[in-house]
């Protein structure tokens, strides 16, 4: 019998069979096979709230607050840098290392902080994502509650990862800004200056705009979530080096955007004495770039990265909070397996929406206090991190060394200090 | 103990704090933790003593020096206490350091529990612990006044026999843990609990287990995290564990390793087992080349049925699936016989005539969909693998090939969180 075999000759080659013969270094491969999540969570880190803050700085005190944002962008750096070192060395979240070194109680306590701020947290994206809505002329009770049954599906039921393409694409338009920066013209001299001379903050309201700065920078749900991605990827401590590199791009390069924002803002909002009390006013910001086009690509800059953080701090939420009580976690569950994880995720966005769709809501204004809340909120998460990184018996040789101590131990004072001037500035003005 | 008259369970977080008193119910210190051995052989540990903080300093206290054991606290039995400091030794575990607020592996039910509280139960005058409490009513217990927290009956517990104990990635103690129940779960349920776990407790549990087992779990999971396991093992125990694989999985395990190591590994093995390993390594992932297995039974065209099955029954042979390949002298596929086939035909006839003429083979580069159609349109189980020459190279078999285009969750790795 005969087999229908065709003549021409097949060439069998596999690539890894091509990169066996070679001998590529085993660094390179690990590190492109790493990298992604440090990225990833500094988008989403890049949220509404953020942007907010970040147009409201500008347009408010001009140039002289900048050097807070690269202050707390280096801050940023090192947590992300701790808590990724932690996910790739442990293979753990950042809610189970807590629940197993500090106990029950303070378990409890560290989740009531998370599960505020997150709140908080999803408040400025919905925020924003009605804000963008209300730029495109879409009331925001049809906007908001469209995006959270559409987030709600995205999340739990469909792939998500095409739909964070998309946002990823409509956040990456943000980066408009750094054009619009440049073409503003703004006073470089005067920008230098407040990147690098630290001003004390005048009144009450800059200290709370610099807590606030803190907080939209190091947002607390962030370091779990880098952890919870670096965990889930199943990065190890052998792609270190590369989890490490991710993540301090992602935080330059999210600083980098939200500098340019508030230069941008400085140049022209403030320059020209506008008060910002809604995203068009803030969207004016971008003229100098797009003309007439500036609330659309405001508008859909914000969106998308609204988009992004809204899916993702809920979910997070969710599974800091059941991995800290070992309840059941985790899209691939039924409803009736995971109650605690799916009440927790739609409580986190329900409460979040009948808040954003309370009538007559300041938009911009409610971003940037869920960013001042946040920044409250930071202190006592950043001492939980900070102990975590320091403990030989869960790290071995890779808890933090004392360049990492002082780095991060410096981040931690300048957060409670701005946080107890601003308790104490309130008290003394109540 | 007949003196610590306990028909309920003890639960550990209210022994935690509770007084270390002597004989008089006066006040000496403060029970810091408890100390179980492991090596008793016995499903549940047995409580040796307790660590109390004593004047600044953490005692030692035998459990027999004790009269009593309860929520009142920890009565001496004898007038004095020994100043024996504590230090920690091998194969004793400290139930508030080591054990409690971890998670803990339900081998049964196959899923991740946190210890949120310890049952302990007296057992023929000793203390013994039985079982793992978790969820709101132990978490209350410890986060209420002792006061109240008391009235919290001991609720429904996990046997502590039924649960496998995960040591952290850096143990402070040796500890010889019986892992009888994980060897006797089936290599797809172990695959589910390597999947859950964190991979440095992943990795110690596949050291505890024999290469085979190890090797059999291993196939089930996604190729990423396989090659994540074996990363960090010691090399010579990867190379046994590789060893213990089918080819065809060995080969998807190297080929997801980071390439020099997966080349250090080939090096380390038997000839037998790299050479064919390195041919399969030639074909790109997901192809019928990388799919099939190289040992495949081969019977000469020109044998007789009995001829053929007694070719079949030499112990080196390998051992057929579905199909036995028929080739010529030069090792090119003539045809395959189904193994019903062979079975029921008479001696003398030739295999020749038993050909099953609708099975036709794939070439190594076919992609698995590919392979998949094929098998469904010639109603088999496996196929041959041909090269252009028509030389036989191997088989490639439904189950192999199902893996690829349709994997089981823990295959897929779904045990993701955030890419749903």
């Amino acid at each position: 019998m005969r087999w229908p075999f065709p003549t021409a000759r097949s060439r069998p080659l596999g690539w890894p069979a091509l990169v066996l013969r070679r001998g590529a270094p085993d660094r390179l491969w690990r590190g492109l096979a790493a990298l992604g999540p440090g990225l990833v969570a500094a988008a989403a880190g890049n949220d509404a709230g953020g942007i907010a803050t970040a147009v409201v700085v500008g347009a408010t005190t001009g140039y002289h607050l900048l050097w807070a944002f690269l202050l707390s962008g280096l801050g940023l750096i090192v947590v992300q840098e701790m808590c990724a070192r932690m996910g790739a060395l442990t293979g753990r979240g950042l809610a189970d290392l807590i629940r197993e070194r500090f106990r029950v109680r303070w378990t409890v306590f560290a989740m009531l902080l998370l599960v505020v701020a997150n709140s908080g947290a999803t408040v400025a994206q919905l925020a924003g994502i009605a804000a963008a809505a209300e730029l495109f002329g879409v009331p925001r009770w049809v906007a908001v509650p469209l995006a959270v049954v559409a987030l709600a599906a995205l999340v739990l039921r469909l792939p998500y990862r095409p739909a964070e393409r998309v946002f990823l694409a409509l956040a990456a338009l943000l980066l408009a800004y750094v054009a619009a920066a440049v073409l503003a013209r703004p006073d470089w001299e005067a920008v230098g200056r407040g990147l690098l001379v630290p001003a004390l903050p005048a009144d009450l309201g800059e200290a709370a705009l610099l807590v606030t700065i803190w907080g939209s920078q190091i947002t607390p749900y962030m370091q779990f979530f880098v952890q919870a991605a670096v965990v889930d990827k199943g990065a190890t401590e052998h792609e270190l080096s590369a989890v490490r590199l991710d993540t301090i791009l992602g935080a330059i390069v999210a600083n980098v955007v939200t500098v340019f924002v508030v230069i941008a803002t400085a140049a022209t909002l403030h320059a020209a004495g506008v008060a910002v009390d809604d995203a068009a006013a803030a969207a004016r910001a971008l003229e100098p770039l797009a003309g007439s086009l500036a609330a659309a690509l405001f508008g859909a800059g914000l969106l998308g990265s609204a988009l992004l953080a809204a899916g993702v701090i809920p979910l997070s939420t969710a599974y800091a909070v059941c991995e800290a009580f070992g309840w059941e976690r985790g899209v691939s569950h039924a409803l009736r397996e995971a109650p605690a994880f799916y009440g927790l995720f739609a409580g986190v966005l329900g409460v979040a929406a009948v808040v954003v769709l309370w009538p007559g809501l300041p938009l911009l204004r409610a971003m940037v206090a869920s960013q001042l809340l946040g920044g409250l909120l930071l202190g006592p998460l950043l001492a939980f991190i900070l102990l975590l990184a320091n403990d030989r018996r869960l790290l071995g040789g890779g808890a933090n060394g004392p360049r990492a101590n002082l780095a991060a131990g410096a981040t931690l004072l300048l957060v409670v200090v701005l946080e107890l001037a601003l308790v104490a500035l309130a008290l003394g003005s109540a | 103990m007949g003196r610590t008259p306990q028909p309920a369970p003890l639960c550990v977080s209210l022994l935690l704090g509770a007084p270390l008193r002597d004989r008089y119910g006066g006040r000496l210190g403060v029970v810091r933790d408890l100390i179980v051995r492991l090596d008793s052989g016995a499903p549940w540990p047995e409580v040796t003593g307790l660590v109390a903080r004593v004047a600044g300093r953490d005692l030692f206290v035998p459990y027999a020096q004790l009269a009593r054991l309860d929520t009142s606290g920890a009565w001496l039995h004898e007038p004095r206490l020994h100043l024996a400091p504590f230090a920690r030794r091998d194969n004793e575990l400290l139930l508030a350091t080591d054990v409690l607020d971890r998670q803990m592996l339900d081998v049964a039910g196959r899923r991740l529990v946190r210890v949120d509280d310890l049952q302990l139960v007296p057992v023929e005058g000793r203390l013994r612990l039985a079982g793992i409490e978790s969820g709101v009513r132990p978490l209350l217990r410890r986060l209420l006044p002792r006061e109240l927290a008391r009235h919290i009956a001991p609720g429904p517990a996990l046997d502590w026999g039924e649960a496998e104990y995960l040591p952290g990635p850096l143990p402070v103690v040796r500890l010889q843990l019986p892992r009888e129940r994980l060897a006797r779960l089936r290599p797809a349920e172990l695959a589910s609990i390597l999947a859950r776990l964190a991979y440095p407790e992943a990795r110690a549990m596949l050291d505890a287990l024999p290469p085979q087992a190890a090797a059999d779990a291993l196939e089930e999971l996604a190729p990423r995290r396989q090659a994540h396991l074996v990363e960090g093992m010691e090399e010579g125990r990867a190379a046994a564990i590789l060893e213990a694989m089918v080819p065809e999985s060995a080969a998807e395990l190297v080929g997801a390793l980071p390439p020099a190591q997966g080349e250090r590994l080939l090096r380390r093995l038997p000839e037998r087992v790299s050479t064919p390993l390195r041919d399969l390594l030639h074909y790109a992932p997901a192809t019928a080349g990388r799919l099939m297995t190289p040992r495949v039974p081969t019977v000469p065209a020109t044998a007789t049925v009995g001829e053929a099955l007694a070719t079949l029954r030499r112990p080196d042979a390998p051992r057929p699936r579905a199909l036995v390949f028929v080739v010529d002298d030069r090792g090119r596929l003539v045809g395959v016989v189904p193994l019903g086939a062979l079975v029921m035909a008479e001696l003398q006839a030739p295999v020749g005539s038993l050909i099953d003429p609708d099975v036709r083979a794939v070439r190594p580069d076919a992609p698995a969909a590919r392979v998949a159609e094929q098998l469904a349109a010639c109603d088999a189980l496996e196929l041959p693998v041909v090269d252009a020459a028509g030389q036989l190279l191997g088989a490639v078999a439904a189950d192999d090939v199902l893996q690829v285009v349709a994997p089981s969750p823990v295959r897929a790795g779904a045990a993701k969180v955030f890419e749903a």
